[in-house]
């Protein structure tokens, strides 16, 4: 409840039978209530504008399995490789939504970063369309082919020490 | 112990870049010089290869997990030749697995081949000293080379994020959680140290030629 006591000075006093100053005077009086009044509901109320976007889950997960909780989250827009264009951290999940600028399309880049650790999520934005560019995912191909390297090289570097022995051996 | 793509500034890469480029350059120097370079070669492959598989694989330390480093041992099986096996193992890493990343391969094999090649050095220095005093002495040196090779390895890392941190990062929230990191690399540490000490006290005992980063014939100058 608001109170406007100065509205209420004894000049401003409705009389039956006013004179044309005083009527004014009154009009004007009123006036000044009720905007004041307008603007005291005005602070009680709340104004709510909705808009719907379409959120980007970014999760971050250490290669082991672990979530990279509260990490440090920076989104930065198109051209402006320099400036974060949004800094935000992860939850304990190491998950984080974030809603980018539908109006700046081209390539946004959302980095997470903990301990001089972290990963770049790329989205190439265009239309409506966005597509994810990830160079952190590695799948089962990639694992195979590490270990068929890492059987070649034991295997030609036991040969290389086999073949050393024989000649050692034959001379 | 990977610093990936985009966490460091352009000019610290390139930098770094250099940087490892000059110290596998004067590493390479240094192994031309041997009467044979080609028969340590074999060695140097083995321990890529040992270095590679072992630092992908994952030991549990709540709350996170660590990888060894081997910096220590490296420097003392490898000698100069440390340098360029861990560039060959950090760019494999880097393609392969995603770990670092390209841009970055300057920085993570400084933070691992500067510390390997220092082991090395320290190493021979001291070698004679500890082998006249003794098996314990020897075997402490071995493990005192693979503790301060990985701990130097972490101290370069930390020192590396602190220093090049970018403005807009949280400093607060990036030192804490640094610090978490080194509190959970301690036990790794100790661990590197008595790996190392163990292995090299078996080749002490079986091969002690293959120590010092020498083959028959070829002493590291």
């Amino acid at each position: 409840m608001f109170h406007y006591p100065l509205l209420y000075p004894t000049r401003f006093v409705f009389t039956a039978h006013p004179t044309v100053k005083a009527l004014w005077q009154q009009t004007i009086a009123g006036l000044c209530f009720v905007l004041l009044s307008a603007g005291a509901s005005y602070g009680h109320g709340v104004v709510v504008h909705t808009e719907v976007q379409q959120a980007i889950q970014v999760e971050g997960v250490y290669d082991d399995g672990t979530p990279m909780a509260e990490a440090q989250v920076l989104v930065f827009s198109p051209g402006n490789p320099r400036t974060p264009w949004k800094t935000t951290t992860t939850d304990e999940q190491g998950k984080v939504s974030i809603v980018t600028d539908p109006e700046v399309l081209g390539r946004w880049s959302i980095q997470l970063r903990q301990a001089g650790h972290g990963a770049t999520v790329y989205l190439d934005m265009e239309g409506d369309t966005v597509e994810v560019i990830s160079r952190t995912e590695s799948g089962w191909l990639k694992t195979t082919l590490i270990f068929a390297l890492v059987l070649w090289s034991a295997l030609a570097t036991a040969g290389y020490f086999k073949r050393g022995r024989a000649r050692h051996a034959h001379s | 112990m990977h610093i990936p793509d985009g966490i460091l500034p352009l000019p610290v890469t390139a930098g770094a870049l250099a940087a490892t480029i000059g110290l596998t350059a004067a590493a390479i120097t240094k192994i031309k010089r041997m009467p044979d370079p080609r028969e340590g070669i074999p060695r140097a492959a083995l321990f890529t290869a040992a270095f590679f598989i072992l630092s992908t694989i994952h030991i549990p330390i709540p709350p996170t997990s660590v990888h060894l480093m081997l910096s220590g041992l490296l420097g003392v099986m490898l000698g100069y030749y440390a340098m360029p096996a861990v560039v060959i193992a950090i760019f494999l890493q880097a393609v392969m697995l995603g770990h670092g990343g390209l841009t970055t391969i300057g920085v993570n094999a400084i933070i691992i081949g500067l510390p390997a090649l220092l082991c090395g050095w320290f190493y021979r220095w001291m070698r004679p000293t500890a082998l006249r005093r003794g098996n314990r002495s020897h075997l402490g040196l071995a493990f005192a080379i693979g503790t301060f090779g990985s701990a130097l390895a972490v101290v370069i890392f930390v020192m590396t994020i602190l220093l090049f941190m970018p403005v807009y990062i949280d400093a607060s929230a990036e030192r804490a959680a640094l610090l978490t990191l080194m509190l959970v690399h301690t036990p790794l540490v100790l661990v590197e140290g008595l790996f190392c000490a163990w292995l090299v006290h078996y080749f002490q005992r079986t091969n002690p030629e293959l120590l010092c980063g020498s083959v028959a014939g070829n002493s590291v100058p």
